[in-house]
């Protein structure tokens, strides 16, 4: 993938995440991979983990691990942060 | 001078709208009305709302996307409640447990029923991938040891020598 292609990779699973209006429960990296593929990203969960873990780190801290103690990494699951809606939401008007 | 800072300027109009005006939206896009995305800009700027139709796509995929994602809590919170009556001595942090795992395999659906298959056979085309990838790397290991062992075969080392190298090569010192 080109450096374009991993930004847009990015703020798609921002815009998947942000989809996601539950306060509680997040989204695995499974379900962001068939969610993805209307946006024309087709991943495997182990990429799209790369990229949340990536999202998640400092500086941007976009998204967040939910943490549902006890889970394997199989079914760790995320949420946006309000950094990450605040980023879209920017994006959104610059376009 | 102070740098200037980029001003983060309020979200979609659409999105903020109240739900019932964003259903009317979905509604002229969907089913008898089946308006095109130029009908629709050109209706709601007759109500003063002035949006693009790159705007109008974005917010359709947003909201049935955010359809789903509450129907698949709403399901979560029906289960979760019931297991709660089943099963009361479960605390809340295994019940959220549980929910969560209702809910990311509920997440997990998708209109389309192909985009399903489609991300399973890529999964299965990335893991027969990576087993060739193992495949590969092992056998160029073992090649790379039967050329160092013939390296040494051939070489005018004495036996003992020629033992302890083999050895090596074969991880059995």
């Amino acid at each position: 993938m080109t450096a374009t292609e991993i930004k847009l990779l990015r703020e798609s699973i921002l815009r998947v995440l942000d989809a996601n209006s539950s306060i509680r429960f997040g989204l695995s990296a499974q379900a962001l991979c068939v969610h993805l593929v209307p946006f024309g990203f087709r991943i495997v969960a182990p990429e799209a983990e790369r990229q949340l873990d990536y999202l998640s780190g400092a500086p941007l801290e976009h998204v967040a691990i939910i943490d549902a103690g006890g889970f394997s990494p199989e079914v760790r699951t995320w949420k946006i942060t309000t950094r990450g809606r605040n980023f879209l939401a920017q994006l959104g008007n610059e376009q | 001078m102070k740098p200037q800072q980029r001003k983060t300027r309020p979200d979609s109009p659409l999105r903020n709208l109240p739900e019932d005006r964003q259903a009317a939206i979905i509604a002229m896009m969907e089913g008898p009305q089946n308006k095109s995305f130029a009908e629709i800009k050109k209706h709601l700027a007759s109500d003063g709302l002035r949006v693009s139709e790159n705007a109008l796509s974005e917010f359709r995929s947003w909201y049935l996307l955010r359809r789903q994602f509450k129907e698949a809590e709403q399901s979560t919170d029906t289960l979760v409640e019931l297991l709660k009556l089943d099963m009361p001595e479960l605390s809340e942090e295994k019940l959220f447990r549980y929910g969560q795992l209702i809910f990311s395999q509920m997440a997990l659906k998708t209109q389309d029923p192909a985009v399903w298959t489609e991300t399973q056979k890529l999964n299965l085309k990335k893991e027969e991938q990576r087993l060739q990838e193992r495949r590969i790397a092992i056998l160029e290991k073992k090649a790379a040891q039967a050329d160092a062992a013939r390296d040494v075969a051939t070489s005018k080392l004495t036996p003992e020598e020629k033992e302890q190298r083999m050895k090596s090569i074969f991880g059995l010192s």
